[in-house]
């Protein structure tokens, strides 16, 4: 008899990876935003790594940094400036100069200096410093990004939602801190009752419209709802419909449309 | 190539929307799907969708490895982007799935004694983290989640040994390996695992014999 079997029938049943692919496991669920952070830090890290053949295929250089491109730079200058205890050569740009409590994110080790970088420091100059390891990105990601979608997870919202905009304050204009903005958004509209804030941030990441514009201007009208002003909700919906007609969110916006167009602010329409 | 980054992008969004459906809807991924190959050429999309469906079996796969909920994520990530890094060499002669829970577990359980080592003791589980953690609504899920509590109160040697033999299908031998014990250990290991789980079962009778 092998140790498998003496295994009680009914466990044995649950310990198969099979089942885990049609059925909800053991870990606890996840909500979209989370679920969108998780991954868009796996891929940001991976590209900002060099690690992927568009990136291997050019020599991992600082002209190569320099001149690729918002979202790359970006991405880099997140993971290689967001280090524990790591130095962040500019300040946020004023949109991303959230009034937050920073959170102790980890405890602050100390870390090499970075290489010496040519002022002004810029965001995109920033990441002319090669990170020492190629871990260290890894790292970034995994203390800035996952630690906040774990506290999300573990109900922290409060906590999250300064996990979030550290996130966005380290590295603005980079797609983790687009990811990590919608995200805090998202937190302030749906659990701490703060849609004025949820729209603050709405509209900032809407600024410079990226690949959550659908989401922002989503989270826009939801929070336009939430605060009464169905003139601007309606215009939001309407731009929403008309950018991303085939958007996941289109169909309800047009049902909120229409019950904005038959009954003027109310529907039957939820957030 | 930073024309070109803005549509991708958008695309990322769109497969991550998608995740939930397509990785509940959908099981293992075929070692020749065509999305392989274009996320090991640095295809983001491809490999947004990819990571995408892998992502729940992941952190089943993590949470069935670690106690409690508190660690999942993090390690989920972490496998996630050493999933992507290898991805040039799979071959395809498995399904990725497989491929992707050998890669899982080895950076898990690599995260697992980095982080012990760094305790000056291991931790002992905290009930209150486990009892507060959010069940699943659908009753199957309850009864893998209770099973991975059950796992909890495990030594995690034990743990270890038990889901990478039962769960994954590792041999005794391999399990060694992975491990970094002696086969006998490990072998020992498995013994005193299935004997206390049986025991743990009866005590809660949860199990049906």
């Amino acid at each position: 008899m092998t140790e498998r079997e003496r295994l009680p029938a009914e466990l044995s049943r649950l310990l198969t990876l099979e089942p885990l692919d049609a059925d909800p496991g053991p870990a606890a669920p996840l909500d979209g935003a989370a679920r969108r952070a998780l991954i868009e830090g796996a891929l940001a890290n991976w590209a900002a790594t060099g690690t992927h053949a568009a990136a291997a295929r050019r020599p991992r250089t600082l002209a190569w940094l320099a001149a690729a491109g918002a979202l790359c730079v970006g991405s880099a200058a997140a993971y290689y400036t967001a280090q524990p205890g790591g130095h962040f050569a500019a300040p946020p740009t004023p949109e991303d100069a959230e009034p937050l409590q920073r959170a102790p994110l980890h405890a602050p080790a100390p870390a090499p200096e970075p290489a010496p970088m040519a002022p002004p420091a810029t965001p995109e100059t920033q990441v002319t410093a090669e990170p020492p390891t190629a871990a260290r990105p890894a790292r970034a990601a995994e203390d800035l990004l996952a630690r906040a979608n774990r506290l999300r997870g573990q109900g922290r919202y409060r906590a999250a939602e300064r996990a979030y905009l550290e996130v966005v304050q380290r590295a603005p204009g980079g797609p983790s801190a687009e990811v990590a903005r919608i995200a805090a958004a998202d937190l302030r509209l749906e659990r701490l009752d703060n849609a004025g804030g949820a729209l603050g941030l709405y509209r900032r990441a809407l600024r410079r419209p990226g690949p959550l514009e659908v989401e922002a201007l989503w989270g826009s009208a939801r929070a336009l709802r939430a605060l009464g002003r169905p003139a601007e909700e309606r215009k939001t919906l309407q731009r929403l419909l008309k950018r991303h007609p085939s958007a996941a969110p289109a169909r309800s916006a047009q049902g909120r449309l229409d019950a904005l167009s038959t009954t003027g602010s109310q529907g039957p329409w939820s957030k | 190539m930073a024309k070109g980054l803005p549509n991708d992008l958008q695309l990322l969004a769109g497969a991550a929307r998608a995740v939930p459906a397509a990785a509940e809807r959908t099981g293992r991924i075929a070692g020749h799907d065509r999305r392989i190959a274009r996320a090991a050429a640095g295809d983001r999309q491809a490999a947004a969708e990819l990571l995408g469906e892998l992502l729940p079996r992941v952190r089943n796969l993590v949470r069935f490895l670690c106690p409690g909920d508190s660690e999942v994520d993090d390690h989920s990530q972490a496998a996630l982007i050493e999933i992507l890094r290898a991805l040039p060499g799979f071959e395809g002669r498995s399904a990725l799935t497989t491929w992707a829970d050998r890669i899982t577990v080895r950076v898990t359980l690599r995260r697992v004694r980095k982080s012990r080592s760094q305790q000056a003791s291991l931790q002992p589980l905290d009930e209150g983290e486990i009892r507060d953690s959010t069940p699943p609504p659908d009753g199957s899920a309850m009864t893998r989640r209770q099973l991975a509590e059950m796992l909890d109160r495990l030594p995690e040697p034990q743990r270890q040994v038990l889901v990478l033999h039962h769960l994954i299908g590792m041999s005794v031998p391999e399990v060694a390996e992975a491990l970094e014990v002696p086969f006998e250990t490990a072998r020992s290991r498995l013994r005193l695992a299935t004997g206390r789980l049986r025991a743990l079962c009866v005590d809660d009778g949860a199990a049906d014999d």
